[in-house]
C-alpha cells in the first residue's frame, strides 16, 4: 500500500494533498487502535480471575503500608510465617507487623503463595492480619496461603474470612467480623454502625457462655461495658480524629475453650502521635508537648533507638485530658483512659495493645493508672515507670519502638471473662 | 414548684439492634436536641430514666459530652445535680456520678 501512497513527481497538487489526508488520516486510526489494545491488556493484567497474571495490585491504603516501610530489609525466606508464642500483635508486634511486609514483598515478586508454619501457638489477632493481607492480594493474583496448622486452627482460618463482613460459629469460638463505614453526615445524632455490632459481639459471648452448660447467665454490668467501651471509645476517635479514614475494622473474637474475647479494631490514617505533631494545637496541649519532649531531649531519652519523639507523643496522647480537640470542649482527651480503666478494673488479666506508627503500647497488670499532678490539674496517669511518671523514660519493653510501621491506629483488647449465674450477673 | 421534664434514654437505643449508648458528639447533640441548657436557664429540672434491662452500657464519652455544656455555665457537680434526677441501676448512677465528678475537676481546677 505504501508504494500507491507515496508521492511520486507526476502527481498534481490534489492528488498530494489527497495522498498527505490519508496518510495523516491512517495515522491517528492506528494510533486509537493501539490505544484500545493496551487498554484491554491492562484490564486482562488487572482481572480478578486472571490466572496468568503475576503482578499484584493494592488498595491505596496498603500501598501506603508498603510504601511507609520503603528502606525495610526483607528476609529471603520471607515465604514462610513462623507461628509460635511470640507471634502475637502483643508479644511481639514488631514481629507480625514485618512479617506482613514480608508476606506483602513476597507477592510483589513471582511468588503465588505463603506457607504457615505452626509451633505451638496461634494468636488470633495475628492470624486476622495475615488473612487480611492474604486476601488483598488474591484480589489481583493467584496467592495460596499453605499451612501445617492442627484441625482446630485450620478451621478457625477457613471461617475467618476477614476479608467480609460475616459471623461465624464453632465448638470452640465465635467470630464476628466487619468493615464499618463511619457515618460522617454533619448529625450528631446519625446512626453509627458500630453500635449494633457491639451488641452483636457481647450477644455471641453470652450465648458462647450459654453453651458451657451453665445456667441461665448475662454479662455483668462492668462487662457489658468494658466491651462496649473497647468498641465505642475507639470508633469515637475515628470519627473525630481520622477525618479521612472512610471504614473502621472491627473483629470480635470469643475464645469459648479459654472464655475470654478479643476485640481488634484497626483503620488506616493519622497516627495517634500525628494529631498532636502538628501546628494549631490548643495552647495549653501545646505547652504540654513543649514540655515534655524538652524534658525528654534534655535528659537525652531521645538518644539512641528504644524511645522516640513519636513514642513519647503516643504515651502523652493516651493521658487523661490530652487532646487536640481541648478548644472545642475542654472535657475531651478522656477516652482511652477511660477503657483502658474499665477493661483494667473488670480483670487485671487484661492485655491492651496499642499499635501506631512506630509505636507500640502495651498494657497489662504490670502498671496500673495513678492520679498525679501534671500540666496544672490532678490527671489519670499511666506512664509505664517506677514513679508513674510522665517525665520519665517508660519501660522499652511496654512502650516500644518499633522498627516498622504502621500508617494508622491498630488497638487489640483481650479479655478473660468469668462464666457466673443469674444471681451472680445481677451484682 | 420547679416543672420537671422526663426524659427516657432508651430513645437513643433501637431495640433488637442496639443496646448502648456512646459518642461525645452524640452526647453533645442530645443535650441539644432536647434544649438541656435552655430548659434548666428556664428553671426547669429533668428526670433521666435509664432502664438497664434496656440499656447495658453507656460510654463515659457520651456522659461527658452531654452534662459539659451545664457545666460550662454552672461550673460545679452540687450545682449541676441540683438540676437532675435519675431512675436506674445503682451501676449507672455510680457510673454518672464518677463523669460528674470527673467533670468537676476540670472546671475547678
Amino acid at each position: 500500500m505504501d508504494k500507491f501512497l507515496r508521492i511520486s513527481s507526476s502527481d498534481n497538487q490534489n492528488t498530494r494533498c489527497a495522498k498527505k489526508s490519508f496518510k495523516k488520516n491512517l495515522k491517528t486510526k492506528l494510533k486509537r487502535v493501539k490505544r484500545i489494545k493496551t487498554k484491554q491488556l491492562n484490564a486482562v493484567r488487572h482481572s480478578n480471575f486472571s490466572v496468568s497474571n503475576k503482578f499484584a495490585v493494592f488498595s491505596s491504603e496498603i500501598t501506603h503500608f508498603i510504601e511507609s516501610n520503603k528502606n525495610i530489609l526483607y528476609n529471603t525466606n520471607s515465604f514462610e510465617v513462623v507461628l509460635d508464642d511470640d507471634f502475637s500483635l502483643y508479644e511481639n508486634p514488631q514481629k507480625v507487623i514485618f512479617s506482613l511486609l514480608n508476606i506483602l514483598n513476597e507477592a510483589k515478586k513471582n511468588s503465588e503463595f505463603i506457607s504457615l508454619k505452626y509451633k505451638n501457638k496461634l494468636s488470633f489477632g495475628a492470624l486476622y492480619f495475615i488473612d487480611t493481607i492474604c486476601w488483598e492480594i488474591a484480589k489481583s493474583k493467584r496467592w495460596e496461603l499453605r499451612s501445617n496448622l492442627p484441625e482446630r486452627e485450620r478451621n478457625l482460618l477457613k471461617n475467618l474470612k476477614s476479608i467480609y463482613s460475616n459471623t461465624s460459629e464453632s465448638v470452640f469460638e465465635y467470630i464476628i467480623n466487619s468493615k464499618i463505614k463511619i457515618n460522617r453526615t454533619h448529625n450528631a445524632l446519625a446512626k453509627q454502625i458500630h453500635k449494633e455490632k457491639s451488641k452483636e459481639i457481647r450477644d455471641l459471648v453470652i450465648k458462647g457462655m450459654k453453651d458451657e452448660d451453665s445456667e441461665y447467665i448475662d454479662l455483668s454490668h462492668n462487662e457489658h461495658e468494658a466491651i462496649d467501651s473497647a468498641i465505642s471509645e475507639h470508633f469515637d476517635n475515628i470519627l473525630l480524629h481520622v477525618p479521612d479514614a472512610e471504614y473502621g475494622f472491627l473483629c470480635g473474637y470469643y475464645d469459648k475453650v479459654r472464655s475470654e474475647i478479643t476485640i481488634l479494631i484497626y483503620n488506616f490514617g493519622h497516627t495517634i502521635a500525628m494529631t498532636l505533631d502538628r501546628k494549631g494545637l490548643p495552647e495549653h496541649i501545646q505547652v504540654a508537648v513543649n514540655k515534655v519532649v524538652e524534658n525528654h531531649k534534655n535528659n537525652y531519652f531521645l538518644f539512641g533507638s528504644s524511645f522516640s519523639r513519636e513514642n513519647a507523643l503516643t504515651l502523652l496522647a493516651i493521658q487523661e485530658g490530652i487532646s487536640s480537640k481541648l478548644d472545642a470542649d475542654v472535657s475531651r482527651g478522656h477516652g482511652l483512659i477511660d477503657f483502658i480503666t474499665h477493661c483494667k478494673g473488670l480483670n487485671k488479666e487484661t492485655r491492651i495493645v496499642i499499635i501506631s506508627g512506630k509505636t507500640a503500647i502495651k498494657i497489662d497488670s504490670d502498671y496500673e493508672i495513678s492520679e498525679r499532678l501534671v500540666f496544672d490539674r490532678k490527671r489519670k496517669i499511666l506512664a509505664f515507670n517506677k514513679n508513674n511518671d510522665i517525665f520519665d523514660k517508660p519501660n522499652p519493653d511496654k512502650v516500644v519502638n518499633l522498627s516498622s510501621n504502621f500508617p494508622g491506629v491498630i488497638i487489640e483488647t483481650t479479655i478473660p471473662l468469668k462464666i457466673k449465674t443469674k444471681n451472680e450477673a445481677s451484682n | 414548684m420547679k416543672q420537671v421534664i422526663e426524659i427516657n434514654l432508651n430513645e437513643l437505643i433501637e431495640v433488637g439492634k442496639t443496646d448502648s449508648i456512646s459518642g461525645r458528639s452524640f452526647g453533645q447533640g442530645y443535650a441539644e436536641k432536647i434544649h438541656l441548657i435552655e430548659e434548666i436557664n428556664l428553671g426547669k429540672t429533668f428526670k433521666i430514666i435509664i432502664p438497664p434491662n434496656e440499656i447495658k452500657a453507656i460510654n463515659d464519652s457520651f456522659l461527658k459530652g452531654f452534662f459539659s455544656i451545664v457545666f460550662e455555665k454552672y461550673k460545679s457537680k452540687p450545682k449541676v445535680k441540683e438540676f437532675f434526677e435519675f431512675e436506674t441501676s445503682v451501676a449507672f448512677l455510680s457510673l454518672i456520678d464518677k463523669n460528674l465528678t470527673i467533670l468537676d475537676a476540670i472546671y475547678n481546677p
